[in-house]
């Protein structure tokens, strides 16, 4: 019997241009023995690629897709005759089965880029990654996953989008159900330009979450080397802050703006049967969200979008779900190349959000807990207040039981979280319990604010 | 990948107009070579040698001005001859117009209150300020020429409209002046010469003071390499940033470059968006080979750190550590630094 043609080997190359940059991932698959991967480039654009005209667009890319080849050590485009064709898939590093370029809504003036395209390799396929293609990407990963809602949060420098994907308010139960069956809310903060950064940090508002103290003249020369050089990693502690709390700034802007929309993810429970806590899901991408550590990160998500209850995490730094992620969550069916869990995703972090109530003391216990299994015994876990605890997850079946005590409980769910955990099931990595005083307070400045993160995450 | 910094991009198809108001012959054709100083037109004719506006000479309302003129027009007066009178006091006194040079009288503009007074004919050889191909001819107006050309590409720039600068006109190409040799940080004691309607490179750093005096001095544009953001922000002219904000210390061999092209004739207009047009540039790159826009950067090849600590340094990449995140790079008496392979990039000439 042949093999489905999908399971030979097979390599296809997807490229996603948005307006930060753009994120490039050749995939090459040999199931038959047990080899796949997906190479990765990210690269930023030039700073006139929105007001290219066609001729401009063609250089681009040649120049482009040339500097491609050489850094994936692997030839997809060949001259014959002075035009540029995709050059078809033999083996490993020489050829793939098809390119596709996909641009988000407004990364360029598409009409120009399409002919600038055509002019260089005419076989490359280009589509425009509209809305309909994010919920259907979207939908796989439910379908994949059986979330009830996921958040999808696009953590970007000049500017964020938060998606709320609901499935549960209109078509409960039914998986097969269209996408557009869905309920799915948009909210986006202002897209700021550079200099307009680059002022907004002398504003007090600003200021109040920063940790690192600078003077402003420093400050703002750094911080504008950063933004025009179209770097997006430093090593640099204040920059890192800068872009630290302007992340946490956006979410609450975009939280503010939209608190009905946002209301209840986390906390509103669907099924009596919580042992999976499989409910809540949040993706999080976009080159903000790359650059800070995961600490962070998860501060400033749950800080900016005021999340309470719990939601497992997902990371999405490379869009790897915006080029592969239906070929991933349509298996088989997929119509360009298969993919597996380890290709596609990070493993996952599990977070919890309890409701705590302040307190005069430094520290109290508001969780115990007990990760069992049959190898390692019993472990005693404990939370304390106002700590952030992260708890590691072994690679082998646990089961976890927490008890939150005292007045603190998680909201809808109550006081008592059970669930197990199976590394063949799941992917996690950690689980982290948000046992900090809400509503967190920032400010009134750096030197307060370092102090209270160090308490934080108890360092 | 690491996108390069293009500092030079190769152009074509700038067009460099050189005019005349008067109908001429040409010298050229399109499709011809010409080098700085070969003929490209003659006009024959005559110009204004002198001209004297008379409601401010004899105090007369400009409506009136033909009535007090005292000679016939097209004719040829000497140097001392009255051409115009007024009368005063019954005719006891007059205040009177007198010829300062040998001319012919003309009466183009007496309704606007002036009397000319034109030269012989004579012809008037005008030569390439540049080198280029003929690409254009109106022998009314203007002929084209297209040179060669490059443009500095900035890390960023700020150009301001010229219509708001009442003494100045837009010109197709100005010169290209150094303060000193530009090797330095410079103060306004060190400006010297005349850098009116010039493109001025001030060297490693740009102070407001200074940038404040070139801009009174007339200068039409400000070359620096480094600047501090917030005078960036406030500054009123056109100035254009090589590396980048704060004082970033200038590699020698971006210095040589940018020596190369003193004296050059350089342009500010639309075609080269927030660049500096650079015209005839005769220079030799200091830099690497690489002129590819995106790459990754090689052992031992010449990079320069956007890391924020070391930024635009220049350096050799001795070797990767940390499984390639990290590049170590030897920035001679800056020493040698591990910098995020990330922030390395080549500075091509595109």
């Amino acid at each position: 019997m042949s093999r489905l043609p999908l399971l030979e080997k097979n390599a296809y190359l997807k490229i996603y241009v948005s307006k930060t940059g753009i994120y490039s991932h050749l995939a090459y698959s040999h199931y038959e023995v047990n080899r796949s991967y997906i190479l990765k480039d990210f690269s930023d654009l030039p700073a006139d690629f929105v007001s290219f005209s066609d001729t401009q667009a063609t250089e681009f890319w040649k120049g482009f897709m040339n500097s491609l080849e050489k850094k994936f050590g692997w030839n997809f485009v060949a001259e014959i005759s002075g035009t540029y064709m995709v050059k078809a898939f033999s083996d490993e590093e020489n050829g793939v089965n098809g390119i596709q370029i996909l641009f988000e809504d407004d990364a360029s003036d598409l009409q120009l880029q399409l002919v600038g395209l055509r002019n260089y390799c005419p076989d490359i396929r280009i589509e425009k990654f509209v809305d309909d293609d994010f919920m259907k990407m979207l939908r796989g990963f439910f379908q994949k996953f059986d979330y009830r809602e996921v958040l999808y949060i696009d953590l970007n420098l000049t500017g964020s989008k938060v998606v709320r994907f609901d499935r549960s308010r209109k078509s409960i139960g039914t998986l097969d159900a269209a996408y557009s069956d869905y309920e799915y809310i948009k909210m986006q903060a202002k897209t700021l330009k550079n200099d307009e950064v680059i002022v907004g940090i002398r504003d007090a508002k600003f200021k109040a979450f920063l940790r690192e103290s600078s003077t402003n003249a420093q400050l703002t020369n750094y911080l504008a080397n950063y933004l025009y050089s179209g770097t997006f990693d430093t090593d640099s502690a204040v920059i890192k802050d800068i872009l630290r709390a302007l992340g946490v700034i956006q979410l609450l802007s975009i939280y503010n703006s939209n608190k009905e929309k946002l209301n209840g993810f986390g906390i509103q429970q669907y099924s009596d049967d919580n042992a999976e806590l499989r409910e809540y899901a949040v993706i999080v991408s976009g080159n903000l969200a790359k650059l800070l550590n995961n600490r962070d990160l998860i501060i400033n998500i749950l800080d900016g979008l005021q999340i309470r209850g719990h939601f497992d995490l997902f990371y999405d730094f490379d869009k790897l779900l915006c080029t592969f992620g239906n070929s991933y969550f349509f298996g088989v069916n997929s119509q360009d190349i298969i993919l597996s869990r380890h290709d596609m995703l990070s493993e996952v972090d599990r977070i919890i959000i309890p409701e705590v109530a302040s307190s005069k003391k430094d520290r109290k216990v508001v969780m115990t807990g007990v990760m069992a299994n049959a190898e390692l015994g019993n472990t005693t876990l404990y939370a304390l207040a106002p700590q952030i605890t992260t708890i590691d997850i072994p690679k082998q079946k646990v089961f976890f039981d927490f008890e939150f005590i005292g007045d603190s409980f998680v909201k809808d769910i109550g006081q008592k979280i059970k669930f197990d955990y199976d590394p063949e099931k799941h992917n996690f990595r950690k689980i982290i319990i948000d046992c900090r005083y809400k509503p967190v307070v920032y400010g009134p400045d750096a030197k307060t604010n370092k102090l209270r993160m160090e308490e934080w995450l108890n360092e | 990948m690491n996108r390069n910094i293009v500092l030079l991009r190769k152009v074509t198809g700038l067009s460099i107009s050189v005019g005349s108001d008067s109908e001429f012959e040409p010298y050229v054709k399109v499709g011809d070579q010409v080098k700085v100083g070969d003929n490209l037109f003659k006009i024959e004719g005559m110009k204004i040698e002198e001209s004297h506006y008379l409601p401010d000479e004899i105090d007369v309302k400009k409506e009136n001005a033909k009535d007090y003129i005292c000679r016939l027009e097209s004719e040829y007066i000497t140097k001392g001859e009255v051409i115009a009178e007024k009368f005063m006091a019954s005719g006891l006194t007059s205040k009177r117009v007198l010829a300062g040079k040998d001319g012919i009288l003309s009466f183009d503009r007496i309704e606007k209150g002036y009397l000319d007074i034109f030269s012989e004919e004579e012809v008037r050889m005008f030569k390439s300020p540049i080198s280029g191909q003929i690409t254009f001819i109106d022998p009314m107006d203007h002929i084209e020429i297209e040179p060669d050309t490059v443009e500095l590409v900035p890390f960023t720039s700020k150009i301001e409209e010229l219509q708001v600068r009442k003494d100045s006109i837009v010109k197709p190409y100005y010169d290209f002046v150094f303060v000193k040799d530009g090797s330095s940080i410079y103060t306004v004691n060190d400006l010297s010469g005349d850098y009116h309607d010039k493109v001025v490179f001030v060297g490693q750093y740009l102070h407001a003071q200074l940038a404040r005096k070139l801009v009174e001095l007339g200068c039409r544009a400000i070359v620096t390499f480094s600047m501090d953001y917030e005078d960036f922000k406030d500054f009123a002219g056109t100035v254009f940033v090589i590396a980048g904000f704060g004082h970033i210390q200038m590699d020698k061999k971006f210095l040589t470059l940018f020596k190369s092209f003193e004296g050059n004739y350089v342009c500010i207009n639309e075609k080269f968006g927030n660049s500096l047009g650079i015209i005839n540039p005769v220079f030799k790159w200091p830099f690497s080979d690489a002129t590819s826009e995106y790459g990754v950067p090689e052992l031992t090849s010449e990079v320069v750190s956007i890391d924020i600590a070391s930024f635009m340094q220049v350096g050799n990449l001795e070797a990767f550590e940390q499984n390639g995140e990290y590049g170590l790079v030897d920035f001679g008496k800056n020493g040698r630094h591990l910098i995020k392979t990330e922030n390395l990039r080549n500075i091509v000439l595109a």
